[in-house]
């Protein structure tokens, strides 16, 4: 074969190639900056923060509703911990709790409740294997972390200024801390 | 030597051109606005697999980048327009009148962006629209301009947004949308009024 050939099929293979490691290195990227520029914006990590409401000058991701107020939680569960304990505190609105991978993946969504906190353990990825989350724990709901770093993200309707208000006075009491590994606290 | 030279030098134009393709066919290069093409009604375009694992690599390049932390369609669904009903580009050197319906979610929300994905950099506080605005009513309709509108209750500021497109929110989304958003959707239309400078041409 023409040794030009060969070198055209290798550049055409490298190419392809590196086209194809970049696409799918975005996603994580993308996420890593994003929770890199919250970090700097002081969110703290294994609790939630109420940030600001999202306008042109706050936004910290892409398109943020202005409708919606965000409590994130950045996590990162070491190995030698089990997991992570979430709960939303009620909210007599429209609200949802949803939990995102550090490749971007919602892995999770829930309707928070009005009458009650909803609550979740959240199992590493370095357990599952020893958690059988076929059933859960009475009052709360098992999941399983794809990645040991992601997000929790609590959603309120705050359109009007009441809402907000109302959120800001319940918002302090979500909760978001690593768990001890203890077969007791996790699903089982 | 220089036959080295030549091989490392390939090597890397290789893997630059890979590398500046993946950035822009995902839309982090120089390709403006989020792109979807699995749903589009009346020119309003989502993608029903957003948040989730079935997403393809570039569907989950391009949300990372234009919609990083959406929710899967069961909680929520985005539609996205770029052009106004006559398929010309939004741009905030118009004006134009948006009128719309009852929409098939428990809430919904319409808001404005700019080609990078961001609200625009103004402060008329006027971003958006929600249906705890406009209440139950059949029927609204609302001005989208770079100045605040006289003749109509709502108004959406496009002030600074150069080119730009609107995104609908519908949350709780009903099960007949997800079914079939062809015919469940209340598409709203985008009416250009007029354009500044002679940008109507």
């Amino acid at each position: 074969m023409n040794k030009w050939v060969i070198a055209l099929v290798m550049f055409v293979g490298c190419a392809v190639i590196a086209h194809w490691w970049t696409v799918r290195a975005i996603p994580g990227f993308v996420m890593s900056r994003a929770m890199d520029t919250m970090e700097e914006r002081g969110l703290p990590l294994h609790g939630f923060a109420l940030a600001p409401l999202a306008t042109p000058q706050s936004q910290t991701v892409v398109r943020p509703s202005p409708d919606l107020s965000y409590s994130i939680c950045r996590f990162h569960i070491p190995d030698d911990y089990g997991g992570l304990f979430v709960s939303a505190a009620p909210f007599d609105g429209y609200g949802s709790i949803s939990f995102f991978d550090a490749r971007t993946n919602n892995f999770a969504t829930v309707r928070t409740r009005s009458d009650a906190p909803t609550p979740f353990t959240i199992v590493g990825p370095r357990h599952v294997d020893a958690v059988d989350l076929s059933s859960d724990v009475p009052d709360r709901t098992g999941l399983v972390a794809p990645t040991r770093q992601g997000l929790v993200l609590i959603r309120r309707l705050t359109a009007t200024a009441a809402a907000r208000d109302r959120v800001e006075a319940i918002a302090k009491d979500d909760v978001c801390q690593l768990l001890p590994y203890n077969a007791d606290l996790l699903p089982s | 030597m220089w036959r080295l030279v030549a091989l490392f030098f390939a090597l890397g134009a290789a893997i630059f051109l890979g590398m500046m393709s993946a950035l822009w066919t995902t839309g982090l290069l120089g390709k403006p606005g989020v792109d979807f093409a699995d749903v589009d009604v009346a020119g309003w375009q989502s993608d029903w697999s957003i948040g989730s694992d079935a997403a393809g690599p570039y569907m989950r390049a391009r949300i990372a980048r234009h919609g990083l932390l959406a929710l899967t369609k069961q909680e929520a669904v985005y539609f996205t327009r770029r052009t106004d009903d006559d398929g010309r580009a939004l741009t905030e050197e118009c004006t134009y009148r948006l009128t719309g319906g009852r929409q098939p979610a428990e809430w919904w929300s319409i808001t404005l962006y700019d080609s990078a994905s961001r609200l625009p950099m103004n402060e008329d506080n006027a971003l958006s629209l929600d249906r705890s605005q406009i209440g139950s009513v059949d029927a609204w309709g609302a001005i989208v301009s770079p100045i605040a509108a006289t003749d109509s209750a709502f108004w959406i500021s496009s002030r600074n947004a150069g080119e730009f497109d609107l995104m609908l929110r519908l949350y709780r989304p009903t099960q007949a949308l997800l079914a079939s958003p062809e015919t469940e959707l209340n598409t709203p239309s985008i009416e250009r009024l007029g354009c500044q400078g002679g940008a109507d041409e």
